[in-house]
């Protein structure tokens, strides 16, 4: 199928409209992509029309392209509608408008899970734009694809994953920045279905929680990540994981118990795994969290809260719960050497992990720039593919044996070298 | 190995109810250059204090029968060993009762889990040479 499917791919056009009132160069633009593989199928001049063409009964396209202040209203209000749509389409905004008001657009669209596809100023020109039109175009035929092969897994072909060894632990290192030496794995879930395909966490998390199988799927987990740890400490490598674990299954007595039996059954300390509080609904009560919270500190365990500064998890909490670890997004990371308020959310949250007694955990960190930002920033752990991606637990035993003493060799260490370690 | 290499080792008690902590900290000491002896009690360990000296002790606060800061204690006044160097490893969150730890005698404080950083700058302020 998927042989078929690719040459296809490479010669469909993907669909836009525009939404371009008053805007001198947008005959220019449409002729230009639609010589790249655009079929610029609609343009509208108001807010109300476009509305009511989305409502309606045709196909919305792939990508919409806005100014921002419109006659009738603004791509706020715009982006707000979209949110409400199946098969949403992308937004590209052309404005001349501050900074601000674009990134304030593009955050507006990340809550409301729209996509963006691209920013032009005006006057537009033609070469800063048409670039992010390519580069949208090449990843919608990738999404086209994927989604093609990522059909929803049914509720019995999770089973028989849960029941047949299909739930894997792909292990991602995370290194101490001030010795360069990696102290532990974050445990992340991953299917491989009966063909030997891997399957990723998007289709398996949610689906497992509807289909009640997280619970299983998560002991799953645990289990491998302990025998792991085990296999590294009896090695003498001192490293610890961690293992993401939803609020909603730590209310659960029975499942924290359930944690401990399988480390006292081995007779490993649990200091050497954290319970990663991944954000749900739960989180935002506050006497729940801390008492499920409280409870894993008692067992022994660590507790590191995960996505720090997203969602329900707030500075007040920080101060309740027993956390040993604050885990900053990567949306935070992405591009941070250029971007200053990004740079003053880590630095602020780096100061407050260490103030009170935290490892701070940069995660997603996949270039120098952004290493030398983090550090800058006063984090005191990252992850990210900088380092390596999540690996199977064989190769990720194999690898960190293959370290120089757990310490990791960056290629070009200029930036370290000029960074001395706090020790 | 000869005997004047073996003198220059350091030597370590680790003192921990739990074997694969043991085991894991007493390899990591071994890569740092110094030698270990491993106990799983406060007990033991005061026996092995009794018949050979040590140049640093860690000791878990949370065991079984003979908790860590009563050891320490009855090390410090029973055995007198006032200069012996102990170092307390205990689970985080345990900051607030740091003061009330040291005063049972103890020199240091370390949060497990402990890695291999933690016992160079630990070895590094007991021994320097080494």
């Amino acid at each position: 199928m998927n042989d078929i499917a690719a040459p296809f791919l490479a010669t469909e056009l993907l669909q836009a409209w525009t939404l371009l009132p008053e805007f001198t160069e947008a005959q220019p633009l449409i002729e230009a992509l639609c010589g790249r593989g655009w079929a610029v199928s609609r343009s509208f001049n108001t807010l109300g029309e476009i509305v009511e063409a989305l409502h309606g009964t045709e196909t919305p396209p792939d990508l919409l392209i806005t100014r921002i202040r419109l006659p009738d209203g603004d791509a706020f209000e715009l982006i707000r509608r979209l949110a409400g749509l199946r098969n949403a389409p992308a937004v590209f905004f052309i404005s001349r408008q501050q900074r601000s008001v674009v990134k304030a657009a593009d955050a507006l669209c990340e809550a409301h899970g729209v996509r963006v596809g691209g920013h032009a100023d005006m006057p537009l020109r033609l070469t800063a734009a048409l670039p992010q039109f390519d580069a949208f175009r090449a990843a919608g035929c990738q999404r086209r694809q994927r989604s093609q092969r990522s059909v929803p897994l049914q509720a019995d072909e999770l089973q028989y994953l849960v029941d047949n060894g299909g739930i894997r632990a792909f292990m991602q290192p995370k290194m101490r920045l001030s010795s360069r030496r990696i102290t532990g794995f974050e445990a992340l879930m991953r299917g491989i279905g009966p063909d030997g395909r891997l399957i990723a966490p998007i289709l398996l998390i949610e689906p497992l929680g509807n289909a009640g199988l997280l619970m299983r799927a998560t002991l799953q987990m645990f289990d491998q990540t302990v025998a792991f740890l085990m296999d590294c400490l009896n090695d003498g490598i001192a490293v610890g994981a961690s293992v993401n674990v939803p609020l909603s299954l730590i209310s659960d007595y029975g499942f924290c118990r359930k944690l401990v039996e399988r480390v006292e059954k081995v007779g490993l300390d649990p200091s050497w795994i954290t319970i990663e509080i991944t954000e749900d609904e739960a989180m935002s009560n506050p006497a729940l969290v801390i008492e499920n919270t409280a409870r894993i500190r008692m067992f022994g365990f660590n507790l590191s809260i995960d996505d720090f500064g997203t969602a329900y998890s707030s500075f007040s909490q920080l101060t309740k719960i027993p956390f040993s670890e604050l885990k900053i997004e990567r949306a935070f990371i992405r591009g941070m050497e250029s971007d200053k308020s990004k740079q003053a959310v880590v630095s602020a949250c780096a100061l407050l992990g260490s103030r009170l007694g935290l490892e701070v955990v940069a995660e997603g960190v996949e270039n120098r720039a952004e290493l030398n930002a983090v550090i800058e920033a006063g984090c005191s752990d990252i992850q990210g593919f900088l380092i390596s991606r999540p690996i199977p637990v064989p190769e990720a035993a194999a690898w960190l044996r293959s370290l120089d003493g757990e310490r990791f060799a960056l290629v070009e260490d200029a930036a370290l070298q000029s960074w001395v370690p706090n020790l | 190995m000869d005997s004047s290499a073996v003198k220059e080792q350091p030597l370590a008690l680790i003192v921990d109810d739990n074997a694969v902590n043991r085991n894991v900290t007493g390899q990591m000491l071994r890569r740092l250059g110094w030698a270990s002896v491993q106990v799983e009690s406060g007990l033991l360990a005061l026996e092995q204090l009794k018949s050979r000296a040590f140049d640093l002790l860690l000791l878990d606060l949370r065991m079984q029968e003979m908790d860590g800061e009563e050891t320490c204690r009855r090390i410090r006044t029973e055995l007198g060993l006032k200069d012996l160097t102990i170092v307390a490893y205990t689970a985080h969150g345990m900051e607030d009762d740091r003061e009330r730890i040291l005063a049972a005698g103890f020199d240091r404080m370390l949060i497990k889990p402990i890695f291999l950083d933690d016992l160079r700058t630990l070895c590094a302020y007991v021994r320097p040479t080494v």
